[in-house]
């Protein structure tokens, strides 16, 4: 049997629990009281209420932690320092040899059916484009080629980046009057080059150093396609 | 903070910290990520902030906070926490094979709506009072008056079943 000084202490504190008043400490000693096994048939919803309210939060015995959650943290934090870069340069190396490669290719190879005229092109340096003189062809199997030393050779001064880009188009009064035809193909390939690391570079400083890359590409090209100019003549 | 301190004395509370994202947000998903957003965050203040004495301390409390952010962020969304009454129960860890909390869950469901809230939030996801205001973005007076009530409807719904 609860003694009356118990059955008061519990009023008590019963009171100040359904006024949100009660400290934790005086929720603990509410706690031992209302589990007293001779708790008058009066505070049996009291005591029932509290058991559940004080029960109904997850324990942490019922909380099973995932088990890769630690390689998931150490994956989003220090996996970050340890992932390998992407290789900028390398993709920009092979890029601009495909680029180049294609376009060297379709070059010496592209014939101009209607007059029957192959259009040659010379590239010395990845900077310096050779105008290569029309050459008209007697019939599509006699065809003169003019060497690099009888054709007029127009260089064109090294310039900026942006602005040789600029001057990367055919000059249409040149190609209307059928005198020329300025062979663009590396600054075709920059300008293709260029689109592809706008494409792919999310930073400037990535795009400028795998441009370096790709101009050490393109004079590597230019060469084979020097020799196989001499070849074909 | 070295990367080297981290691994040992954060990333090794992970666990305290899932527990302490669980017990409030009652979504395992939801858990998992925050504690892996707390322990981004800290990753990368590492340079400014000292290894603390009591690590396992310290991450509960920012796991806390955290996982008290979210909550809140759930709860400006209507009925999208399980504290609303269109919760899924299958869904829910706090029920499932726990015929007391389901019990009283369906007693709360009988208060008005704000009790309700107040009360879930206290009971079931241990959120003190200040917290559950924060949470409901009510004042903590408020919030107080209506535990209080909560209290008191529940004892007499209790009673009555008695």
């Amino acid at each position: 049997m609860m003694t009356a000084d118990q059955i008061s202490e519990l009023h008590l504190l019963l009171e100040r629990y359904y006024e949100c008043l009660s400290s934790p400490e005086e929720e603990a000693r509410l706690a031992d009281l209302l589990a007293n096994p001779e708790l008058p048939r009066e505070f049996a919803a009291d005591a029932q209420l509290f058991a559940e309210t004080s029960a109904a939060q997850l324990g942490e015995e019922e909380i099973e932690v995932p088990a890769d959650l630690e390689e998931r943290v150490l994956a989003s934090t220090c996996g970050v320092q340890t992932r390998k870069p992407f290789r900028w340069r390398r993709i920009a190396a092979w890029g601009a040899a495909a680029c180049v490669t294609a376009v060297g290719v379709g070059l010496l190879f592209s014939v101009d059916k209607g007059g029957g005229n192959i259009l040659l092109a010379d590239v010395q340096k990845p900077d310096t484009i050779i105008i290569a003189e029309r050459v008209v062809a007697e019939s599509p199997v006699q065809m003169e080629v003019s060497t690099p030393a009888d054709a007029p050779v127009e260089k064109t001064a090294p310039a900026p980046r942006k602005r040789r880009l600029a001057a990367a188009a055919p000059k249409a009064v040149e190609i209307q009057q059928g005198h020329v035809r300025e062979v663009t193909d590396t600054i075709e390939a920059k300008r293709l080059l260029a689109e592809a690391f706008a494409l792919m570079g999310s930073t400037m400083e990535a795009a400028q150093s795998s441009l370096a890359v790709a101009d050490e590409t393109l004079a590597e090209t230019t060469e084979y396609l020097q020799i196989a100019n001499i070849i074909l003549r | 903070m070295t990367a080297a301190e981290y691994r040992t004395g954060i990333v090794s509370c992970h666990r305290a910290m899932y527990v302490v994202a669980m017990k409030i947000l009652n979504n395992s998903d939801e858990a998992a990520d925050s504690v892996q957003s707390c322990m981004l965050r800290i990753w990368e203040r590492r340079e400014s902030i000292d290894l603390p004495e009591d690590p396992d301390s310290w991450c509960r409390t920012v796991a806390r906070r955290e996982a008290l952010n979210r909550l809140r962020k759930r709860l400006d969304e209507p009925e999208c926490d399980s504290a609303s009454p269109g919760e899924s129960e299958q869904a829910d860890a706090l029920l499932r094979g726990n015929d007391a909390r389901r019990h009283l869950l369906s007693l709360l469901r009988q208060l008005p709506e704000k009790q309700h809230r107040a009360a879930y939030l206290n009971f079931f996801r241990g959120l003190s009072q200040e917290e559950t205001a924060e949470a409901m973005g009510e004042s903590d007076a408020n919030v107080r008056q209506l535990l209080c009530r909560a209290r008191k409807n529940l004892r007499t719904l209790y009673d009555r079943e008695l």
